[in-house]
């Protein structure tokens, strides 16, 4: 492993350290910030206005906030503003920082502008297959190395970081604040024993939950960007079809395995729960590679070929019955969890109306 | 028993089988009132006539079968009901012709 040297001259695109490091360390500091800020307000507030009920006078003791700080409006007011800064720039660089992951330049611009202008087929060349799903957003997006970008369904791996890092951020801005009270009841002279005792427990989950989420904000920048573009759609039973598969990170796998899957779905009640079973009715394997190491320089990228089968069953949907067909990239990574990402494809029947399409 | 029908209602639908809840569409759709059914002579043959559409194909999946078929309901006196229905595949020219 070769160590960062931050005092030699940096040449071309290379960076000091890895900007996956990078990313976590930013994460932690903006975090310790927005934290730092919530215990110095909490404990600014509490001094000036739960102390002030207390019959006694406040003592407070030198190296955490002084005494001029607290007792005069100005000193309250500047370590408050200073406070407030902490938590908007930890907060929002956060949230900012957050936002970035797992979302391209060009999807950022397009967010910016606020508009993109969209490849969509003229409503005249849509051609309604009852019950077959029309996959309008499809083709949305064209793709580098073949016609279309397939657009991945699931959980989305930012929101699922996102989550964790409110839950993160909230359970320890509360800690903070209690352990402002206990900081404020000590130097009042006044412990609050059982509540110095329950920070304890309080502290734990706090970090627990704040470890759950450097975790996932380790995995979701891990485990890079899964792409896969097709050489046309929608797909018709026995034709061929080219598959570009592009996978980003910096991961070792045990084993990545691209497929094509169609999967019976059915919702059906049992009681007042409202179930959901699926079933793969068909999975033809389309490239596994073991033992392989992905650079976030160098992605690992295959073109596929693919042909459905001749007497495949077309795409359908109905209210509690649907047959999909997708794309499916797996992987065993280590040390990350393993993932799969889907690709949904719609598939129409052989024969039917003329359809043109825009490329 | 012509006498005794009401109504009668003849559709060509296609409705799921399966392990979760039947969905059906119709496709075609007719009804004779009781006075229609008097013109009509139920002892010949009454054809329909309809285009029937590209999808969704029969299919016999585990969780999850397409049915397409021609469902007769007669309305009786007494808010008696009779259903029969003639199932029949829907299949792609293209599949049909593959050897």
């Amino acid at each position: 492993m070769r160590l960062p040297k931050p005092w030699t001259k940096k040449r071309g695109g290379r960076l000091l350290g890895g900007a996956f490091s990078g990313a976590i360390g930013e994460a932690m500091l903006l975090a310790g910030l927005f934290l730092l800020g919530v215990f110095a307000s909490a404990l600014m507030l509490f001094q000036r206005f739960a102390s002030a009920s207390l019959s006694r006078a406040a003592v407070i003791t030198e190296g955490i906030v002084s005494d001029e700080a607290s007792a005069s409006t100005l000193g309250f007011w500047i370590v408050m503003v200073l406070a407030i800064a902490m938590i908007t720039v930890g907060g929002g660089g956060l949230i900012y920082r957050l936002l970035r992951i797992g979302a391209s330049d060009e999807r950022r611009s397009a967010i910016r502008a606020g508009s993109i202008e969209m490849m969509r087929p003229a409503t005249s060349d849509v051609v309604p297959l009852p019950s077959v799903p029309q996959g309008r957003g499809l083709t949305d997006s064209p793709g580098v190395h073949q016609t279309y970008r397939l657009a991945s369904e699931g959980p989305n791996r930012a929101s699922t970081v996102a989550a964790s890092a409110t839950l993160s951020l909230l359970w320890n801005a509360t800690w903070f604040v209690l352990l402002a009270v206990v900081v404020s009841g000590f130097l009042n002279d006044r412990p609050r024993w059982v509540l110095t005792f329950l920070l304890l427990p309080f502290g734990a989950i706090g970090w627990w939950a704040f470890r759950h989420f450097l975790e996932s904000l380790k995995r979701t920048a891990g485990v890079g960007a899964t792409i896969v573009e097709i050489s046309d759609q929608p797909l018709h039973p026995g034709q061929e079809y080219t598959l570009f598969v592009s996978q980003a990170g910096k991961l070792r796998l045990r084993r990545l395995r691209v497929e094509l899957v169609c999967e019976e779905e059915t919702t059906y009640r049992q009681g007042t729960d409202l179930r959901i079973d699926r079933h793969q009715a068909y999975t033809q394997i389309l490239h596994t590679q073991r033992d392989l190491s992905i650079d976030p320089y160098a992605p690992w990228e295959q073109e596929l070929a693919i042909k459905l089968p001749a007497d495949a069953m077309h795409s359908f949907q109905s209210a509690h019955n649907a047959v999909c067909w997708k794309i499916t990239v797996s992987g065993d990574a280590r040390p990350w969890p393993s993932f799969c990402q889907s690709f949904p494809v719609v598939v129409h029947p052989p024969a039917g109306p003329p359809m043109r399409l825009p490329r | 028993m012509a006498s005794d029908v009401q109504g009668l209602e003849a559709s060509v639908m296609w409705y799921t089988e399966g392990k979760g809840e039947e969905d059906l569409n119709v496709h075609y759709f007719q009804r004779w009132n009781e006075t229609q059914l008097k013109q009509l002579d139920l002892n010949n043959a009454v054809s329909l006539r309809c285009q029937l559409p590209y999808s969704p194909l029969s299919y016999e999946g585990t969780l999850v079968r397409i049915r397409w078929c021609v469902r007769l309901r007669m309305f009786c006196s007494a808010g008696r009901e009779i259903v029969v229905q003639m199932p029949f595949q829907l299949v792609s020219d293209v599949i049909a012709d593959t050897p």
